[in-house]
């Protein structure tokens, strides 16, 4: 229950939002998204933490009821998303080869031809 | 003050920066690498909250995979400065 | 039969490796392998109708067995209950139908596997989301919906703009999925459990300001997912690039997963239906969707973009009747979803045909189809008249459904705006057809023919399922959408079951009772009485017709005397077919402010799409904190 790392989440997600919305050219783009990306797990294991608890590692016989570690369910769930964070980003990378081979350019004004 | 909030503020502090670092360059490698370094601060923040295995998996992924392939697509791409 | 909705995710999900293992060089095996796995989904699903719908029971089953420990769920569950097992119905018969579809379609393309194990991935993940009682599985499973979708937009990658598209709907779909995960996380913090019915039951009278922020950010996400109104623009793109028996999935099962979301959301995790302040908020959503959908379908020039456009119309339709909370909007807005998928298929799988004997889609290049394709043109107006809602067709009971629900909760202005965007909708659909089946045909189309007989099965079966859900409307109520609106309402009996009996007590009211919803069908709207009035008029013309009544009177010079043609001012007569942009020129003249207006705004530039999604969400957060208790 840190206030300083929630603030430092609020400001990766903000600034990843301000990437997507504001600049022109797609790499860019695929930048902010992984902004977000690193704000929202930072907030995930932010919010999992307990003030003087110990990695959440143990083997069987380590663990006694009076053991305090911080909460393990929330670790799972960041795993999961570092995982989805690189695949968007893999796949996102892809087309833009591809649409660097048919369109000639990486302006997102200029990629335009559907539209109306 | 015990050390530990300390240096838990350096850490955010560092983050913060490179964040916006990222946004500021012109230049793509530039930004690609500012990334990289916000990841490994974030890993390193990972630490320092009790939590190993994730530290490892971000700095594996964060660090080294997607700056790697950022930049096997900007030699594909041939593409040096924004705009 | 506990262990049927497992299975049936499962198998989809083994076809698509086993593809990749085993099919990549054979054609015929990977068309089996496809063919087995979704006619094993498909029967497992319908053998849950027995038990789920007609007896009652909830189904629920936890993974590698983690049962609750003294009341507190440590693992993933899965439930299936009446409203989760109608849209798996609905997803499972749309699977198998694309999946016949495409063993024609597909022909001409080259790297068929990688379509195959893409399509299967995409049916195990919404399967997968609909029978899920974990939230986090919930967004796992969107994440891999997102990711299949992609690859399938981007399949045929030498059209034009369909690149752009996948990209678009990947940057707007991270959005979505990053605001549904952050509304995970921030109710996680606050109940410290992920399982749905246990949320469910913590939240009840115990909305702090944490609780209405998540539950606006997980409403935004959501509504991304199902292509409401100001989150739209990537669906025109994505639905007119992707191949058709894939836009068929799209229009079909993505958009009503979304909407299963949704209604799983506001329903039964924050009982936010006694709040007015919310059901407003869906109502107006809905109306407007309803509206820009038609308006926009008006003026376009490709036929799939304007299916598209209706899509997104009709899907305002479900979300009003869904705001309207009571029993009757909720049976009209579920009854509205299942004609939806069957007629929008129709439509998409006819748009299919003809790109297969064409090879274009502009209305503008067609035309005069109907003497070469007679089966298309038929089952195309069966599609056309199912959706502008006329009597003996399905889509004439979910709209007046529609109409008598928002009507009877004194919402006369929302009835009208329905009945004009039905009027709009048989116009557009009128011009359609006028611009490819009837008319005069250009002469590069002379070769065309009809398709082949795997592709014409599914779209009969889907068209003789329409007139069948249009004619018997009590029976398919009484089976398939009241115990769905039961169970939605009944939220005591979904968290008894998940968590061990008594552990609702904690919600202090009782049960909601469900009123009967009676077909009173006002008379002179009879489904059978038109259908039978439409054979008496078939005989009728039949008669005349064999009897010799019909013959026109012929001239006696009939073809080789100039002086009887058509005078074209001194220019040989020329190809003078009424194209779709010339219809309702006039329309689109009066109205040139506005048609402009949204034009310039569908930029195509993905900054100002993005800027769209981020401006609602605030809109939504703002409205959510100052308004809900």
């Amino acid at each position: 229950m840190i206030l300083v790392n929630y603030i430092a989440c609020i400001i990766l997600i903000v600034l990843g939002f301000y990437v997507i919305l504001t600049k022109k050219n797609i790499l860019k783009i695929i930048i902010g998204m992984g902004l977000i990306d690193y704000g929202i797990n930072l907030l995930i294991i932010s919010i999992g933490f307990n003030p003087g608890g110990t990695a959440p590692i143990f083997t069987f016989t380590e663990l006694k009821p009076e053991s305090f570690f911080v909460d393990p369910v929330p670790q799972a769930l960041t795993l999961t998303s570092i995982v989805i964070g690189a695949c968007v980003t893999a796949m996102a990378l892809s087309l833009v080869i591809k649409i660097k081979e048919k369109y000639g350019t990486l302006d997102a004004d200029k990629v335009r031809r559907l539209n109306g | 003050m015990n050390s530990i909030v300390i240096l838990n503020t350096l850490v955010i502090i560092a983050i913060i920066v490179s964040a916006i670092l990222t946004v500021k360059f012109d230049n793509l490698l530039s930004s690609i690498i500012a990334l990289a370094v916000t990841g490994s601060f974030v890993a390193l923040e990972f630490i320092l909250l009790h939590a190993p295995d994730v530290a490892i998996a971000e700095a594996a992924v964060g660090a080294v995979l997607s700056p790697v392939i950022f930049i096997i697509t900007l030699k594909k791409v041939k593409e040096g400065k924004e705009r | 039969m506990q262990h049927f909705p497992i299975l049936s995710i499962v198998t989809l999900f083994l076809g698509a490796f086993l593809t990749v293992i085993f099919g990549s060089k054979n054609e015929t095996v990977r068309k089996f392998i496809a063919l087995v796995a979704s006619s094993i989904s498909l029967i497992l699903v319908l053998m849950l109708i027995k038990p789920v719908m007609i007896k009652n029971n909830v189904i629920q089953y936890w993974l590698g067995n983690w049962r609750p420990i003294h009341d507190w769920a440590i693992g993933i569950g899965l439930e299936v209950d009446a409203l989760g097992l109608f849209f798996g119905i609905i997803a499972v018969l749309t699977i198998f139908l694309s999946i016949i579809f495409s063993f024609k379609y597909t022909k001409k393309d080259s790297e068929t596997d990688k379509y195959y194990v893409l399509f299967l991935m995409l049916s195990g993940a919404v399967l997968g989301l609909v029978f899920t009682g974990d939230l986090f599985n919930m967004f796992v499973m969107i994440e891999i919906m997102t990711f299949a979708a992609v690859g399938l937009t981007a399949f045929r990658n030498y059209q034009e703009g369909a690149l752009e598209a996948a990209f678009k709907y990947l940057v707007l779909g991270s959005i979505g999925s990053s605001m549904v995960l952050a509304g995970t996380i921030t109710i996680y913090s606050q109940v410290h459990t992920l399982n749905m019915a246990q949320i469910s039951a913590l939240l009840f009278n115990n909305l702090t300001p944490s609780a209405l922020f998540a539950f606006a950010l997980l409403l935004a996400g959501f509504s991304l997912k199902a292509f409401v109104v100001p989150f739209h623009p990537a669906a025109p793109d994505a639905y007119m690039s992707a191949p058709s028996s894939v836009s068929m999935a799209f229009s079909g099962m993505v958009n009503k997963a979304g909407v299963y979301a949704i209604i799983r959301l506001v329903y039964v995790l924050f009982h936010a239906m006694d709040f007015k302040s919310v059901q407003i908020l869906l109502i107006i959503i809905g109306t407007i969707t309803m509206f820009i959908g038609v308006t926009m379908a008006l003026a376009q020039n490709d036929f799939k973009r304007l299916l598209a456009f209706h899509s997104i119309s009709q899907i305002g339709y479900v979300i009003t009747a869904v705001g309207v909370s009571t029993a009757l909007g909720l049976t009209a807005g579920l009854y509205h979803a299942l004609n939806h998928t069957l007629f929008k298929g129709l439509l998409f799988l006819t748009a299919g045909a003809i790109f297969y004997a064409t090879g274009t889609t502009d209305l503008n290049k067609l035309g005069g189809l109907a003497r070469k394709m007679p089966q298309t043109a038929a089952i195309f107006l069966i599609g056309a008249f199912s959706i502008s809602g006329l009597p003996p067709f399905n889509g004439f009971v979910s709209k007046w459904l529609v109409y008598q629900a928002t009507f009877q909760a004194n919402l006369a202005p929302v009835t009208i705006i329905a009945l004009l965007v039905s009027v709009m909708t048989l116009a557009s659909f009128i011009k359609v057809a006028q611009s490819i089946f009837f008319g005069q045909m250009p002469k590069e189309f002379e070769n065309v023919k009809e398709v082949p007989l795997s592709m014409r099965i599914p779209m009969w079966i889907m068209a003789i399922l329409c007139v069948i859900t249009g004619v018997l409307p009590n029976i398919v109520t009484k089976y398939l959408v009241s115990p769905a609106v039961t169970a939605a309402l009944n939220i005591g009996k979904y968290i008894d079951l998940m968590m061990g009996n008594g552990y609702s007590e904690k919600i202090l009211g009782k049960p909601i009772e469900i009123p009967a919803v009676d077909f009173t069908l006002a008379g002179y709207w009879d489904p059978i009485a038109w259908l039978v009035l439409f054979a008496l008029l078939l005989i009728a013309v039949t008669i005349v017709a064999v009897a010799g009544g019909f013959n026109a009177v012929s001239l006696p010079t009939e073809v080789d005397d100039p002086k009887y043609d058509v005078f074209f001012s001194g220019e040989a007569s020329e190809h003078s077919h009424v194209k779709g942009n010339d219809l309702f020129w006039g329309l689109k003249h009066d109205l040139r402010h506005y048609f402009g207006f949204m034009h310039d705004a569908h930029s195509g530039i993905i900054n100002d799409y993005a800027l769209w999604a981020i401006f609602t969400t605030t809109i939504f957060i703002v409205y959510i904190f100052l308004l809900v208790p």
